[in-house]
């Protein structure tokens, strides 16, 4: 950032500009709204009532940059097959790049800002690495970028691993998110990491690390998103223009972070990004941001067609076959060590669309109260990598809460009315008779009964075991104990009940090598569907088990008071 | 079961029972609020029984029938085969729905629609009355429906314990009543102390020791000295409270069960303590500030959180508790203890003495800290 003041211009407004260019402004802008909405509006503490207190924070959607990385959206539809709504900001970032060509990439994109402040905090003083010409990686984000698209045609979703904003909510989510919780609610509240973490933290610092090759480095040769918006700029309507005035001083090269000029001072249009930094760097004022059509006489060109992009055949065919395989190593690779169902959030859609819609941002991690939800590792394979999974021995999903499908940019969890979370099952408890103090004879506890009391589900209840009896063959009163019995019309599956006896019997009192209930999923056991209610599919379940054909012998109540009583 | 005989009062109960045929409810009057004893003549008190006994609870219709597929309707007299509760529908009762309060109303419902079902099997139909008056009883505190089944059943030639006839009658408001059933028993041979207890609740001090002294003598000491210490506490006599809770502990050669004199001995000590500790409290003294204690109830520990503000008694809270019924004792001493800004004097919820006194010691025990805390 310039901040000497020129003497040559004149004026109050123009002072400022120079002082503070409109483009660093919306910069700072976007990437302190990005830093808010991720550290303050996903901060899911302040009050018992999580999904109220997220909902008053959330002045805007709080995955609004999400949102508006469009190979995150159009990758999962296409791995989906299915119009997910945020094509809708999709296409207004698109609609927005047709009129200022990659303006997403100059202005808005918050991993971008980063970048630029990492160039010019540490990139612009070790020169070592800087590479003066451009060599093989090119057009790397081109193939990548073909990559993420046919992998997706193939079902499997990449954009997480490489889109720009995935790949800095997840690191903002592994290396800042548990300091958050560190300083703000306990060290001990920080969940352990995983290789997926690590691998995650990786990249981001290689996309950081990329800026020691030259600024920008990741914008201008690898960002698939970026080569997304390049694409686009083929419909552009603006342009950036050099007129006869120019005096061939080299300053706009310089100045330029993305390559987009040629050496003889022309545009290369599909990388530029609008930043109109050059123009700013121009002394003689020879470069005009302009309509694509308008003034073509007045303002002759110094060259005319650019001449970026060029795709060698063996790189285009190195993008495809990587794409085949990475989608059918994905698809070999789905299944894990772990090959048990994962539990997911609630209002997650069936799990094959799931992995196909999810791309791995984290965010949902990251608004759920007490780390509930955790991504996975490697456990549940490479396509269960950074996916959210409920962590029932850490914590149980709070039943005030419903914001991890608020936050869910593609769907992959869908956003459902509290009333609905509440009835959407992720899983189903299971109490183990060998363990459990009740049953093994070691002692009453009531533990889980309480605490799903509390939650309101009231999904587990006593039954007496091991009773005594009189000569008579009647119960001796008192005697036996109280066992809980999980009722599986009630049971959601939200693991407050395994996290309590986690908590206290294994980790407090030693009692337990396991929390002796477990929440499973599977089939069965868990509601995962694309559309419509999980009330009403409750109801139906209950219609069912109570419905003549399932009970023949079920008796229907009579009067209460009939002749023979009175 | 005596049935009112003065022509008035069957005059009263047709019209009772031809309104209540018009109109289910319009005779039924629910309780005053509050914990005041209520009083109901002889008359009223028969009214009340016969109107709601043949009426449905008011929450009838909103519970379903609902019961396993693998139980056995036919319920035998007596179960056949293992235990299982799955089955046998005494046991089904017994580990299932007695211990979930939620599952208390379907319980109800059961029993009374296998009442129906035994229309032609007298001695079943008998027993499935004495049930229902027992879960009226027991569960749902609807004295006068329970008084209604044990009556009819008592027609069965089924045995119902009167003292438990006797105390619906006392909770609806007839002393003459309750002690007409009462004066018929010469001693307490039950395993709780039940009748003494029920003479104390109504106010006969006198009648209730002279009774557990008797039933020391007769080998019961523990639980007739701790009944006995319980009676004199609940009349604001502590000094022989005292006296009586200290033969609890040395009583030897009970008859009782072991578990049940363990258990007593040690309410027996928690009640020396809570004594002493209400000699020096004041609550008007205690500074203001949220305390808390916990006491022995029936399963286990029980916690209070007290908040005295102004030498009042602002709130009791029970933080941690493993009781698995007595709720009402839950809900009811706190209020009562609020209501009489103390802990002297503030009764057992009946039927769950233990968890009531635990409730009343725990917060004796955490006023006390509070005042400890003010200093000289």
């Amino acid at each position: 950032m310039r901040l000497k003041l020129s003497r040559r211009e004149s004026g109050l407004l123009q002072g400022i500009r120079r002082a503070l260019p409109v483009r660093r402004f919306v910069q700072g802008i976007c990437l302190l709204a990005f830093l808010v909405l991720f550290f303050y509006v996903c901060w899911p503490y302040g009050s018992r009532q999580y999904a109220q207190a997220f909902r008053e924070r959330e002045i805007i959607d709080a995955e609004i940059f999400l949102l508006l990385d469009p190979l995150a959206s159009i990758s999962a539809a296409i791995a989906a097959r299915m119009l997910i709504w945020s094509w809708a900001a999709a296409l207004g970032i698109v609609l927005l790049c047709v009129m200022f060509p990659r303006a997403f990439c100059g202005y808005i994109c918050p991993l971008g800002t980063l970048i630029d402040g990492f160039d010019w905090l540490v990139g612009g003083r070790a020169r070592l690495l800087t590479r003066k010409r451009e060599g093989w990686w090119v057009n790397v984000r081109y193939y990548l970028l073909a990559t993420v698209l046919a992998a997706a045609i193939f079902g499997v979703l990449l954009s997480g691993f490489v889109a720009a904003v995935p790949v800095l909510t997840r690191a903002m989510l592994f290396l800042l998110a548990p300091v958050q919780t560190g300083l703000w609610k306990g060290w001990y509240l920080v969940p352990p990491m995983n290789p997926g973490h690590i691998l995650s933290i990786l990249l981001f610092v290689l996309v950081l690390g990329l800026g020691l090759l030259g600024r920008r480095f990741w914008c201008r040769y690898v960002c698939p998103t970026g080569a997304l918006f390049s694409i686009v700029s083929v419909l552009r309507l603006t342009e950036r223009r050099v007129s006869l005035a120019c005096v061939s001083c080299g300053k706009c090269l310089q100045a330029c972070s993305f390559a987009a000029i040629n050496d003889d001072f022309s545009t290369r249009s599909l990388n530029c990004t609008s930043c109109r930094s050059c123009r700013r760097a121009c002394p003689a004022g020879a470069i005009k941001f302009t309509s694509r059509w308008s003034g073509r006489k007045d303002l002759p060109t110094a060259a005319s067609a650019s001449s970026e992009a060029v795709f060698s055949r063996r790189g285009v065919l190195a993008g495809l076959g990587g794409a085949v395989v990475a989608g059918a190593g994905a698809s070999l690779a789905a299944g894990g060590p772990d090959a048990s169902p994962v539990i997911r959030p609630p209002g997650s859609v069936p799990e094959y669309r799931f992995l196909q819609l999810c791309v791995r941002c984290g965010q949902c991690i990251k608004v759920c109260p007490n780390n509930v939800l955790q991504p996975a590792g490697f456990e549940h394979g490479f396509n269960g990598l950074w996916t959210p999974k409920v962590v029932p021995d850490w914590s149980g999903c709070e039943p005030s809460c419903n914001n991890c499908g608020q936050v869910c940019p593609t769907g992959a969890v869908r956003a459902l009315m509290l009333e609905e979370k509440r009835a959407a099952r992720i899983g189903l408890a299971q109490v183990d008779q060998h363990t459990c103090l009740p049953y093994a004879g070691h002692g009453s506890c009531q533990l889980c009964v309480d605490e799903c009391k509390m939650a309101g589900y009231d999904a587990i209840e006593f039954i007496r075991v091991g009773g005594e009896l009189d000569e008579r063959g009647e119960p001796v009163e008192g005697s036996g104990r109280l066992a809980p019995v999980v009722r599986e019309d009630r049971c959601v599956g939200c693991g407050l009940c395994q996290m309590r006896c986690h908590a206290i019997n294994v980790k407090v009192k030693h009692l337990l090598k396991h929390s002796a209930i477990q929440v499973l999923a599977g089939e069965g056991k868990e509601d995962r569907i694309v559309s419509g209610s999980y009330i009403a599919l409750h109801n139906e379940r209950a219609r069912r088990r109570n419905s003549q054909e399932a009970r023949p012998d079920r008796e229907t109540p009579g009067e209460y008071l009939p002749d023979f009583l009175r | 079961m005596m049935i009112a005989s003065q022509p008035s009062i069957a005059v009263l109960l047709t019209i009772v029972t031809f309104s209540a045929v018009l109109h289910p409810w319009v005779c039924c009057a629910q309780d005053p609020p509050g914990d005041g004893q209520v009083v109901r003549t002889r008359a009223e008190v028969e009214a009340l029984i016969q109107c709601m006994g043949t009426t449905p609870p008011d929450w009838w219709d909103s519970v379903e029938l609902t019961y396993p597929p693998t139980l056995d309707l036919n319920w035998p007299l007596r179960p056949v085969g293992e235990w299982d509760a799955r089955k046998n529908v005494g046991q089904y009762i017994w580990d299932v729905i007695n211990p979930n309060p939620g599952r208390w109303r379907e319980g109800i419902k059961l029993v009374h629609h296998l009442m129906i079902r035994y229309k032609e099997d007298r001695e079943k139909l008998g027993r499935s009355m004495e049930t229902l008056g027992h879960m009226f009883h027991d569960l749902t505190e609807d004295w006068a429906r329970a008084a209604f089944w044990w009556r009819k059943s008592a027609e069965y030639a089924v045995y119902v314990d009167p003292i438990s006839v006797a105390h619906c009658y006392w909770k609806l408001g007839s002393r003459e009543m309750a002690e007409e059933v009462l004066a018929t028993i010469p001693d307490d041979y039950t395993r709780h102390g039940a009748l003494i207890k029920l003479w104390a609740d109504m106010g006969e001090i006198d009648k209730a020791l002279k009774l557990a002294e008797r039933k020391a003598a007769g080998g019961m000491a523990t639980i007739a000295y701790l009944t006995a210490g319980d009676t004199c506490r609940l009349a604001g006599r502590y000094k022989e409270a005292l006296a009586h809770y200290e033969k609890v502990l040395t009583a030897k050669g009970d008859a009782g069960r072991e578990e049940d004199v363990k258990r007593d001995r040690e309410r027996a000590q928690a009640s020396i303590q809570a004594i002493k500790v209400f000699d020096t409290l004041d609550v008007t003294r205690v500074p203001d500030g949220t305390y808390t204690a916990n006491s022995l109830a029936y399963a286990g520990p029980l916690h209070v959180e007290v908040v005295a503000k102004a030498g009042r008694i602002q709130s009791v809270r029970v933080t941690k508790h493993e009781e698995k019924q007595f709720y009402s004792a839950l809900r009811e001493t706190p209020k009562r203890i609020i209501e009489k800004q103390g802990v002297r004097g503030v009764d057992a919820v009946t039927g769950a003495t233990m968890t009531s006194e635990a409730i009343i010691n725990a917060t004796a025990k955490a006023l006390a800290g509070g005042m400890r805390k003010k200093g000289p």
